[in-house]
């Protein structure tokens, strides 16, 4: 049988370096450095990825200098300690054959002086919109100090041992806000012309190949599209990319899409983007130059990335979180055994939407990401004690690792819990009172643009099938029944249970005449009610759950809107780049928004909608209100198994109703609960 | 002054009535306070006075609220350090420990937050899980076991917090306890339970509580009159109350910025007092950095003492100077760099005292890396300075009082430059306090003034041969770089700050790029003089950086109050004559004419000259006249080339 990902597992050569298949894991920020420098978990989640089989890695970027520190754990390139850190990411990658790049970078006026205490330094004093400060508008021997210092931090990254440097030219770099007319205001012989504004990307591009000479790589990242009024567009973006290989001095050239700091929505769009949306722009800038070209942009699955090779778009491909999600990704592709890969939701959550709260990366589904310095068989909380911690949370002690183990519940808690103790060696049995797997997350996944939620149940469902666990379906359980199982461990995952607010009689399945009827988010996913005409979404949560429900009703016809206590709808929604996209197409649906609103009364078919900042009320009309709020722990059989003899620990949504990755996370750690 | 009275505190003393409040600093590093974290307290117990009380930390793991909060195992090196110092100087040291509860944050442990009932807080909308009677037990076991820790690393007692951010409050609350266990009938039994296992580790130490008196939640939350008497029955075994005000709604009620009196809740202090009966000393706390506010609130009997936590951030030395006779940098209640509540992990500083957190590393790594640096100093070298804004002022102060001859010189008629502007137009802060101390400050050094003398291009070459030349001519506000480019109608926030304002106008557009304390400050200054006010933002909320002050919500209801319309989502740029309006996610496209358009925060710098990176030149830009920024980046900027120059000297 023929490989069905030939082109994929093909060596190529990037100037003096043969990396051994397509699959590139790109630069991405971590948040794993300390005081500047690279840690353990950056040693640990690299290898681990280069375990995976992954051709190349290009790590996130090294800061070329003081003038540059945008975020709290960034790598301080330029600092003298940095290089031992890098030889021990250098030396853990290159024993499973892969390479790795170093991306260098300078993020100009896309910063802060927070951290630095130092002004930013940009093209022109034009503050960036997000970070909202005035940069000094660097003269020449501001300019010098860049470029060498782009050459003095490849010259160590090359001391450091790797096999190549990347320039970050693209949607957070000094080099795009020279590159592009948005940012580059002057009019020097560094602003205007296209061939001025190109000055600098080849003043580093010659400075850096001079510093680290021609045994190792040296690409250039370049952003295809800023998606911005005024801004690059991929014409000029093929421009730019010839202008880097006629240097005569670039290996490759890799690609992005957006700004970092206006339009990262784009650059790392979420489930609301299709697969393979940014593909253009490598097969663009392909027709325009020799040199290899790398593709980014929501490659989730082998088979896309095969046929983006194969078809002449692009030479390698970079696919970034869906190996944050599966570090085995390229591993399993080679194998074919791409079933077994557990495919990223795009979900956005603990990934990019970590990124930008300072906090280390994570995924949703792989509660390992970014653990992977941890011993195996540990929990994974960085708590300083948390097994003893979580030993007392769950109440239980260490049980012996040949223990009968029943989940109830097979929701993503129950589904992690079932993983996590059969990889302890306990043998493990999974009870579900519906006739389906995903609890609330397979209502969640309902929802318009919202269904690759669902891959983290197939994902974990599959697991658990190639290990023979399958859950029993349509099995309440009570006391009777965890007896007759006689387990030594249950784990109750038994979600939540809607709330009915204290304005409403109870929830309604259909609509009476003269009477506002009342439903929540997760009746409505599942069927319970389906309401029409004049809605009012209530959302509390400021997540997915109201955003979703009000489009899947203004889909259906109702007319919608939807109002929330916070200051703007779908707050969360901006973490996860989901806000951006989903406005747009509430403005085609209709959707009307409203902020600040409190619910205080509901009489009939009225309603009174409280300001709370003005204290002023409004009465309004509605056939349905839709609540998202929060929902109460469903802990009923916790507790009543609690005080019989069965050790009984509860995970997820019974425990407190929170996120997936809540659940995921307190899952897994049923496994450290075995030894 | 009865302020420097001393005070008997349960079985010890504070030698006076000032007192340092615990608040978050965010200083230590994996949750272990280290050397910056104890440099920045013992600066405060050097500076005079007389209680400190340290950052609160958690008493387990099961409470990690923010990335950078100390864990309590892992204080003790660092209490030690800080008793030390404390002995020496006969300060009271109070050791903060608590728990944060609902209020906290699970991002860092990975842990469901405790709390009484399963309700959410209303900024995180986080639901946290209903404690278990076998957790209530590890939490005061842990509360135990803090004090036995504080009490062993040498400190003069505990401060537990009923207030900020905590699960003691969160019990006592029927906002957050809806129990109905023996822990919901009783919600005081928590606490109680707290403060006995507390005070049976203490010994002769002190047992300080940190309350709030007003839920400010009439609705549903505790008011002065259950708080009053609920607290004098708790702190029945405590020493020292310190009052102040607000709950999970009202957070920023705690510290609020200047829009607050100072001394806002000396009537609720007092009430407390006179409950007490002299059962435990009183302090008020809230918003108090004048001493003479202070000395009137103890001598008034509104409390027997003062918490002046935002004051000693803005001078460590505060008490040695007042007792000197000397002006100590005052506070102006920005809020702007000392409330570091933000997940960036901000280290805690001032607007006026760049140099507060940063004890042990005053100027910046790198800085004369990205600057000229002064390399020499001719003899009889005389210094000269352009502009008497804060760089300007901050560099002649400093300078003088170290023995250089400075020479200051001002295009206008009086001292002051921007500094001037903003304290009389009040932006975001009592900014005529820094105008007033620097002016007093520059009337006691020798410094050469020159008012209404503006230096031209040409006079620089001369300037700079006496000795070294500062440019600190500021900024002005401009559109060269702005979308509005070329709009006929167009003035900067910073015109604002001339007088008079512009007459009357139907409609006023204010284009908000910033988000801050400048963005609602020209709302409602364009209110004063247009009969329609409109925000325009591209963010997704109006004023999205001023929770950062806690400023946020009240700032929202002062413009929703004046009738300001509010467009999120939203950009304008220029079209020719008119300006065009666009949502950011809709085709919806609106073209307005000859409106105004005030845009918040369009500055760029005023240069007499290029400078080159001429290093046999001593010529150096500082403030915004480098490139427009912050207060604090023109004192600290001002700082750093004074220190170098004294560096100079001394070699």
């Amino acid at each position: 049988m023929t490989h069905p990902y030939p082109n994929t597992f093909k060596e190529i050569s990037l100037g003096p370096v043969v990396v051994k298949n397509r699959v590139v894991f790109s630069a991405h920020l971590t948040n794993f450095a300390e005081d500047g420098l690279p840690s353990d978990r950056h040693v640990a989640y690299y290898k681990a990825r280069a375990e995976g089989g992954v051709g190349l890695i290009i790590t996130e970027e090294l800061s070329t200098h003081p003038t540059d520190w945008p975020y709290e754990k960034m790598i301080h390139g330029y600092a003298p300690g940095v290089i031992e850190g890098y030889r021990k990411i250098t030396q853990a990658v290159h024993r499973s054959d892969t390479k790795i790049f170093a991306q260098i970078n300078h993020n100009g006026a896309q910063g802060t002086s927070r951290y630095s205490r130092l002004a930013l330094w940009g093209p022109s004093a034009l503050a960036d919109p997000l970070f909202r400060e005035t940069p000094r508008e660097v003269n020449e021997a501001d300019i010098d100090s860049i470029v060498s210092s782009y050459a003095a931090c490849a010259f160590q990254a090359k001391q450091g041992g790797f096999d190549g440097i990347e320039l970050q030219c693209s949607h957070s770099s000094i080099v795009r806000q020279f590159l592009s007319p948005l940012t580059n205001r002057r009019s020097d012989q560094w602003g205007g012309s296209l061939t001025n504004r190109a000055r600098l990307m080849l003043r580093i591009i010659e400075a850096t190949r001079e510093s680290i000479g021609n045994e190792i790589a040296l690409g250039v990242r370049l952003c295809g599209d800023e998606v911005a009024t005024g801004g690059l567009e991929i014409d000029e973006a093929v421009q730019i990319a010839k202008l880097a290989e006629r240097s005569g001095m670039v290996d490759y050239v890799n690609t992005s899409i957006g700004i970092a700091t206006s339009t990262l929505y784009a650059i790392e769009a979420s489930m609301a983007f299709p697969p393979g949306y940014a593909l253009y722009i490598p097969s663009a800038i392909r027709q325009g130059v020799d040199l290899p070209v790398v593709a980014v942009g929501r490659f989730k699955d082998p088979a896309s990335i095969e046929k983006a090779i194969a078809m002449g778009h692009a030479d390698m491909v970079g696919v970034v979180r869906g190996l944050i999600a599966d570090p085995d990704f390229v591993k399993k592709a080679k194998s074919n055994i791409a079933t077994s890969i557990k495919s990223c939701l795009s979900c956005n959550q603990e990934c990019v939407g970590r990124m930008g709260l300072n906090r280390w990366l994570g995924c949703i589904e792989n509660p390992r990401t970014a653990k992977e310095y941890l011993p195996k068989k540990e929990p994974v909380l960085d708590s300083n004690n948390a097994l003893g911690e979580i030993t007392k949370a769950f109440a239980v002690n260490r049980l012996s690792n040949r223990s009968k183990v029943l989940v109830i519940g097979a929701g993503p808690a129950g589904l992690q819990s079932a993983i996590s103790a059969f990889n302890n060696g306990a043998q493990v049995a999974i009870v579900e009172r519906r006739d389906k797997a995903g609890g609330s997350l397979a209502l969640a996944s309902k929802a318009p643009y919202r269904s690759e939620l669902s891959e983290l149940t197939r994902n974990q469902l599959y697991e658990l099938r190639q290990n023979g666990v399958v859950p029993t379906f349509g099995v309440t359980a009570d006391l009777s029944l965890v007896n007759s199982y006689a387990p030594d461990l249950v784990v109750v995952a038994t979600g939540s249970l809607p709330t009915i607010p204290w304005w409403a009689r109870g929830f309604d399945t259909s609509k009476d005449e003269g009477l506002t009827a009342v439903s929540e988010v997760s009746l409505v996913l599942d069927g319970k009610s389906n309401p029409s005409g004049r809605v009012l979404v209530f959302d509390k949560l400021g997540f997915h759950q109201g955003t979703s429900v009000a489009e899947l009703l203004a889909d259906r016809g109702a007319e919608v809107t939807i109002a929330t206590p916070q200051l703007s709808v779908g707050t969360d929604l901006g973490i996860t780049l989901d806000l951006e996209a989903w406005m747009l197409r509430a403005y085609k649906k209709g959707i009307k928004l409203e902020t600040e609103k409190v619910v205080v009364g509901l009489e009939g078919e009225k309603i009174t909608l409280l300001t709370h900042t003005t204290g002023e009320t409004v009465m309004a009309s509605f056939d349905w209100v839709v609540v998202a709020n929060h929902p109460l722990a469903n802990d009923s059989l916790y507790f009543e198994l609690l005080g019989n003899q069965v050790k009984v620990v509860r995970v997820g949504d019974s425990l407190a109703p929170r996120r997936a990755v809540n659940a995921i996370i307190e899952g897994d750690l049923v496994g450290g609960l075995l030894k | 002054m009865l302020l420097d009275q001393p005070l008997q505190i349960g079985k010890l003393r504070a030698k006076n009535r000032i007192k340092f409040g615990s608040h978050q600093t965010n200083l230590s590093r994996m949750r272990i306070p280290g050397a910056r974290w104890i440099a920045y307290f013992r600066s405060r117990i050097e500076g005079g006075v007389g209680i400190v009380v340290t950052e609160e930390a958690s008493v387990n793991e099961s409470d990690w609220p923010y990335e950078r909060s100390p864990l309590t195992k892992n204080c003790t090196p660092a209490w030690s350090s800080l008793a030390k110092t404390a002995k020496e100087h006969d300060c009271l040291l109070l050791i903060g420990i608590g728990h944060c509860g609902a209020e906290g944050s699970s991002a860092f442990s990975q842990l469901p937050m405790l709390a009484p009932s399963p309700i959410a807080d209303v900024v995180s909308r986080e639901l946290p899980k209903a404690l278990e009677e076998y957790e209530i037990e590890d939490i005061l076991a842990a509360y135990e076991s803090a004090t036995l820790a504080a009490m062993a690393a040498g400190a003069g007692g505990i401060e537990l917090n009923l207030a900020y951010r905590s699960l003691i409050r969160s019990f006592l609350s029927p906002l957050t306890n809806m129990r109905s266990d023996r822990y919901g009938i009783e919600k005081t039994l928590f606490a109680t339970q707290i403060i006995s296992r507390v005070r049976s580790k203490l010994g002769q130490g002190v047992l300080a509580l940190r309350v709030s008196l007003d839920e400010l939640a009439p609705w549903g939350g505790l008011g002065p009159e259950e708080l009053i008497p609920m607290v004098v029955g708790l702190a029945d075994q405590c020493d020292l109350v310190t009052v102040g005000i607000g709950s999970i709604f009202t957070r920023s009620a705690f510290r609020p910025d200047f829009h607050s009196r100072e001394a806002f809740n000396n009537q609720l202090s007092r009430r407390l007092r006179e409950a007490a009966n002299g059962k435990f000393a009183t302090y008020l706390q809230g918003s108090v950095t004048q001493i003479a506010v202070a000395e009137s609130v103890c001598e008034g009997g509104d409390a027997d003492g003062v918490e002046m936590t935002r004051a000693l951030i803005a001078d460590a030395n505060l008490i040695k100077k007042v007792q000197a006779g000397e002006d100590p940098i005052g506070c102006v209640l920005c809020n702007q760099a000392c409330l570091v509540e933000d997940v960036s992990n901000p280290i805690i500083s001032c607007q006026l005292n760049p140099d507060a957190g940063y004890e042990l590393e005053p100027t910046p790594k790198g800085f004369f890396q990205t600057r000229l640096k002064p390399t020499r100093l001719i003899k009889n070298s005389i210094v000269s300075i352009v502009g008497s804004g804060p760089a300007g002022m901050e560099l002649a102060v400093s300078l003088a009082e170290a023995g250089f001859e400075v020479e200051l010189f001002e295009k206008d008629r009086e001292l002051g430059g921007a500094l001037r502007r903003i304290s009389n137009a009040g932006v975001g802060g009592v900014w005529c306090r820094s105008l007033t101390h620097y002016l007093a400050r520059i009337e006691n050094g020798r410094i050469k003034t020159f008012t209404d003398n503006e230096v031209l291009p040409d006079d620089i070459a001369q300037m700079a041969e006496r000795g070294p030349l500062f440019l600190a001519t500021g900024s002005v506000g401009s559109s060269c770089h702005s979308t509005m480019s070329g709009y006929h109608n167009w003035i900067s926030s910073s015109d604002l700050l001339k007088s008079p304002l512009p007459a009357h106008q139907e409609r006023v557009y204010v284009l908000d790029n910033k988000g801050d304390h400048e963005s609602a400050w020209a709302v409602e200054t364009a209110a004063c003089f247009s009969d329609e006010v409109v925000l325009v933002t591209a963010d997704p909320s109006p004023f999205s950086r001023l929770h950062k002050t806690g400023d946020l919500m009240p700032a929202i209801s002062r413009a929703r109050s004046l009738g300001v319309k509010f467009l999120t989502f939203t950009e304008m740029r220029a079209k020719g004559d008119s300006v065009e309006i666009s949502k950011r996610f809709s085709p919806q496209r609106e073209l307005v004419q000859d409106h105004m358009v005030i845009e918040v925060g369009a500055r760029e710098s005023s240069r007499l000259i290029e400078v080159d990176g001429n290093q046999t030149r001593q010529i150096f830009e500082i403030g915004d006249c480098f490139a427009p920024r912050t207060i604090q980046d023109a004192i600290r900027e001002a700082r750093c080339y004074s220190r170098a120059l004294l560096e100079l000297v001394a070699t």
